[in-house]
């Protein structure tokens, strides 16, 4: 993987971290307005609700990270064992950025 | 035309989110007064049925004394023996249970009386009756007229038939009376 593909690799996972917080608590939202519910606590229930699991599929299913980090602590790849953590420090981030952004639009509540 | 499709349902889906987003706290506050109307109600509700089960369990208020405000152009021994006479009338009240009386018998039990003092006829007229366990009545006494008779009422021609016009003898009519209030219920109408 070249160090281009990586970037990209890296600002991919971010975004759809970000894209699965963001849109899933946003349209969630929409759905509990039209249900008689509190549209903005169901907001932010789902924005935490939704940060790991936005993780998860900005990483594309756990088993493969997992092999790669039992590859890279068991044969000592140190350089791909570097990449997946920044992988999922990426995801991590976005999911994060994503609940930041939901905190923020109704925190004057 | 699918993109275009594709486009159209994009932009729903946001105009919906940017519309939602523009209203949520407003949603919000209205859901939260909305839930806060629903504990109200049902502490409301809970205290109304207390309320009722209390009522429906109070004991019966009986009338423990009937006094008598009479006003007009007398002098003290003409009112005190007014008050005696229209005293005998009411007593058969005490005891009585205050749910069980009829407003308009109890009115029509003085009202427009001719009573008899010392050869001269007075008529009494009654203003306003509290019916409580302190009954109150408030009555004017005017000279009557010549020829005037109980039966002239216009409280009601059974008020005015079964109630004898002398008052020594309407212990037992107002005992009858209300005896058969008993039976009806009827709201509150001076006459």
């Amino acid at each position: 993987m070249g160090k281009e593909n990586f970037l990209v690799t890296l600002l991919l996972t971010f975004c759809v971290a970000l894209g699965v917080n963001l849109g899933g608590s946003l349209l969630g939202s929409l759905g509990a307005a039209l249900l008689n519910r509190p549209p903005l606590k169901t907001m932010h229930e789902l924005a935490a609700e939704l940060k790991i699991w936005a993780l998860v599929a900005a990483l594309g299913g756990t088993f493969g990270v997992i092999r790669t980090f039992e590859a890279g602590v068991l044969g000592r790849h140190i350089g791909d064992l570097t990449r997946q953590l920044l992988v999922v420090g990426c995801a991590f981030l976005g999911a994060h950025l994503g609940y930041l952004i939901i905190m923020s639009l109704g925190s004057h509540r | 035309m699918p993109r275009k499709l594709g486009l159209l349902f994009l932009g729903i889906i946001a105009g919906g989110l940017l519309v939602h987003l523009f209203h949520a706290a407003r949603l919000e506050k209205i859901y939260w007064d909305k839930e806060k109307l629903k504990v109200e109600l049902f502490e409301t509700t809970e205290r109304l049925a207390r309320g009722e089960a209390l009522w429906a369990d109070r004991p019966a208020e009986k009338v423990s004394s009937v006094e008598l405000v009479i006003t007009g152009e007398l002098d003290d021994f003409e009112e005190l023996e007014l008050q005696r006479q229209a005293g005998e009338i009411t007593a058969p009240l005490i005891g009585s249970v205050l749910e069980e009386l009829e407003p308009e018998l109890v009115v029509a039990l003085l009202h427009r009386r001719k009573l008899t003092l010392e050869g001269k006829d007075y008529r009494l007229d009654v203003n306003w009756v509290v019916i409580a366990p302190r009954t109150r009545f408030n009555l004017s006494v005017s000279p009557a007229p010549a020829g005037s008779s109980r039966a002239k009422n216009r409280v009601g021609e059974g008020a005015a038939s079964f109630l004898p016009p002398q008052p020594s003898a309407c212990g037992s009519a107002l005992t009858a009376a209300v005896s058969r209030a008993h039976g009806q219920k009827k709201g509150l109408r001076f006459p």
